[in-house]
């Protein structure tokens, strides 16, 4: 099945149906596992306990910007490829995409509270990430903003992908601004070296959290192609009476 | 029952629209006005609605009692529909029967334009000719004994103009009255016309201002067009309307504001986000220096919660001027400064309180110590009515010139300097200082309370005169 099969949006339909169940699966055993070996791995000399953030912090801070990328590509898809499913991938990816950088701003606010002393710092890392989120809640509201959706797509898609430019520039402008104002005093998570005890259940958590986010995805896909189809019958229903 | 102009004029932007029009029209009968485009038709309608005050002349109104208003007797039927695009048929309806009264004769008023399918739909969705019949049903609905009806065929099918014929028809033999300027056959037998204009107006000389006459002839047996006999079989008007209550016009336009702000397009969220990004670059400009970032924190976010309030003003008042609400409002039995107010209230409960909700979680980011977070929101929660009711003058400032956008923050922000001194004063008092946290708190409160009585009243003034 190439993606053109998939355009029609009823063979997708069957196509999701099948294949949800056995990602649901995959998800729960990956959390599984990956939660398990997070518990057993050791704690950090320095962070103590608190180094059990980071099984959370990473893996969503890296489907932060990874949703940005399969945004970018479905934009593609909208603008040069006019893929019938691509606007929908847009729609439905960038609340999830908002969700996980919430919940990567989140991980670190709680973990910088021991270790900082406060729950936000000025951090480069943590502040692209909230710049990161920013453009996430203004997709959002650009979507929100125009009741008709494939009208929202392309200018959905053109911010998209303005934004995929600009996130690289805008994370070394951050660096810069920071290592400007303070030295690299904030210690730092994952250095060069990360002990394998931990590295395991980071790349177990982080293929958990994608597997989630596939899931979700896909899920939230459906909904907004029989969500369209119900607004349509009712175009219908209107235009019919 | 009598509306009667006597030789009325109308001037504007130097240039005569008409004058010495006359016309009287009793209970039971029905004027068309014609003419050519320009010639003053819509202008003299909203002349009779109160709507614009003429040049010269005056028209008299006999009715009922001796405290009859004509503005509250009469119902104008513009050329733009009145609708909400987020709100679903029977919403929008009920909206301005619970305003204007005739709550209860809403779904009947649906049924009879052939709407009742339609009515749990948005009415985004809805073809030219259905929003025309949906004003169709708010004109059945509210129940008022004189029509002024703009081109009310416009964009109406044939079942439409039948369902419009009749409507008219059994208007006028309850007793009800219809002016109405029109380009085609009304298709009502006996009435009167008024010609408008015998000169069309933009033609070389027209500045000059000739003078155009307008008499009023009976008409011989209106030209009826070979129609289907009425299909619909329609029930007469309830007798004896039902004054809107003023509380229920009041919560219906609170409750349509907001659910408009909460649905699709509406932004009330937006002023939040705005919010959050202005916060979020103050640090740039500043530096990442905790220190300093607590020091100034209440300032930013006082600033911050300040612009975002101004963000989604333009909106308050326009769209309602934009779709031709602002005209039924303004002519509604209830107070207009009231309208206003609550509309205001409404505005802030969407943009103002979700302000506040956000500034401890921005006042953590900024690292502020938890006293002067609790300082901060308290002196959010109590200046941002006074930041949304002072922008209402600016808005509807904005909205009478037909300038919205970039003039209404110049308009507004001056204006707001004794609230931002007094916000910040008292959030910084908190954390210790020279100044208690109640004088400047007490003096922010009397600040708002004052600017929550003259907004409405200064707002209601600049819409009233807007012409």
């Amino acid at each position: 099945m190439s993606l053109i099969d998939l355009a029609n949006p009823s063979r997708f339909l069957a196509l999701v149906g099948r294949v949800l169940p056995w990602l649901i699966a995959a998800t729960v055993i990956a959390f599984v596992v990956g939660i398990a070996l997070a518990v057993a791995a050791p704690d950090d000399y320095q962070q103590g306990a608190t180094v059990k953030i980071m099984f959370v912090h990473v893996p969503a801070a890296w489907l932060g910007s990874f949703i940005w990328a399969v945004m970018s590509i479905a934009a593609l898809g909208t603008l040069v490829w006019r893929h019938p499913l691509a606007d929908v991938a847009a729609k439905t990816a960038a609340p999830i995409g908002a969700a996980f950088t919430f919940l990567c701003l989140f991980a670190g606010s709680m973990w910088g509270r021991p270790m900082w002393g406060t729950y936000w710092v000025w951090d480069a890392r943590l502040t692209s990430v909230l710049i990161l989120f920013l453009m996430y809640l203004g997709l959002i509201a650009l979507w929100n903003t125009v009741e008709d959706p494939s009208r929202a797509a392309r200018a959905a898609a053109i911010l998209t992908l303005i934004g995929a430019l600009n996130l690289p520039i805008i994370k070394f402008s951050v660096d810069w601004w920071n290592t400007l104002h303070q030295p690299a005093s904030v210690m730092r998570l994952g250095g060069p070296t990360i002990h394998p005890a931990i590295l395991t259940p980071l790349l177990v958590m982080t293929v958990a959290f994608t597997l989630l986010f596939v899931t979700l995805h896909l899920a939230a896909m459906r909904n907004e192609i029989l969500r369209r189809r119900v607004r349509t019958l009712r175009l219908l229903e209107a235009h019919g009476a | 029952m009598l509306v009667a102009g006597t030789s009325l004029a109308c001037t504007r932007g130097g240039l005569t629209i008409f004058r010495d029009v006359n016309f009287a029209v009793k209970a039971g009968e029905a004027l068309a006005l014609t003419g050519p485009n320009g010639s003053g038709k819509t202008t003299l309608l909203r002349v009779i609605a109160g709507l614009l005050r003429p040049t010269e002349g005056a028209v008299r109104f006999e009715g009922a009692g001796p405290d009859a208003v004509l503005g509250e007797e009469a119902h104008y039927l513009a050329h733009l529909d009145p609708l909400k695009p987020s709100l679903t048929v029977a919403e929008n309806l009920t909206f301005w029967t619970e305003f204007l009264g005739g709550a209860g004769a809403a779904n009947e008023a649906l049924a009879a334009v052939r709407l009742e399918r339609l009515a749990q739909l948005p009415a985004a969705y809805l073809s030219a000719g259905q929003r025309r019949r949906l004003s169709l049903a708010r004109l059945r609905a509210v129940q008022r004994p004189i029509w002024l009806l703009d081109e009310p065929t416009a964009a109406l099918d044939a079942a439409g103009q039948v369902i419009l014929a009749d409507m008219m028809r059994q208007h006028l033999a309850s007793g009800g009255m219809i002016i109405a300027a029109t380009h085609g056959p009304l298709g009502l037998e006996g009435a009167k016309t008024l010609e408008m204009g015998d000169h069309p107006p933009l033609e070389g000389e027209g500045r000059r201002a000739s003078a155009r006459r307008g008499g009023v002839k009976t008409e011989a047996p209106d030209v009826t067009p070979t129609r289907p006999p009425a299909a619909v079989d329609l029930p007469p008007p309830e007798g004896g309307k039902e004054p809107p209550n003023l509380l229920s016009s009041l919560s219906a336009i609170l409750a349509r504001d907001m659910k408009i702000a909460w649905r699709v397009g509406g932004g009330a969220l937006m002023g939040v986000l705005f919010f959050l990004a202005v916060v979020t670059l103050m640090p740039f400009a500043l530096g990442p220096d905790l220190g300093l970032l607590r020091r100034v924190g209440p300032a930013v976010l006082w600033l911050g919660a300040l612009l975002a309030s101004l963000l989604a003003l333009d909106r308050l008042l326009a769209v309602d001027q934009e779709d031709g609400s602002l005209d039924l409002i303004v002519s509604a039995p209830a107070p207009f400064e009231l309208v206003v107010a609550t509309k205001a209230i409404a505005h802030w409960l969407t943009t103002g309180v979700p302000l506040v909700i956000a500034a401890p979680l921005f006042g953590v980011m900024l690292n502020i110590e938890p006293a002067a977070i609790g300082a901060v929101t308290a002196t959010l929660l109590v200046g941002t009515p006074a930041l949304t009711f002072i922008g209402l003058i600016g808005a509807a400032l904005a909205v009478a010139l037909r300038r919205g956008g970039i003039l209404l923050p110049i308009l507004v922000l001056p204006l707001t300097v004794p609230v931002l001194i007094f916000g910040v004063a008292a959030a910084n008092a908190a954390r210790g200082g020279p100044v208690g946290f109640g004088t400047p708190f007490t003096i922010l409160c009397a600040l708002t309370l004052m600017s929550l009585v003259v907004g409405p009243f200064a707002a209601a003034a600049t819409l009233r005169h807007m012409e």
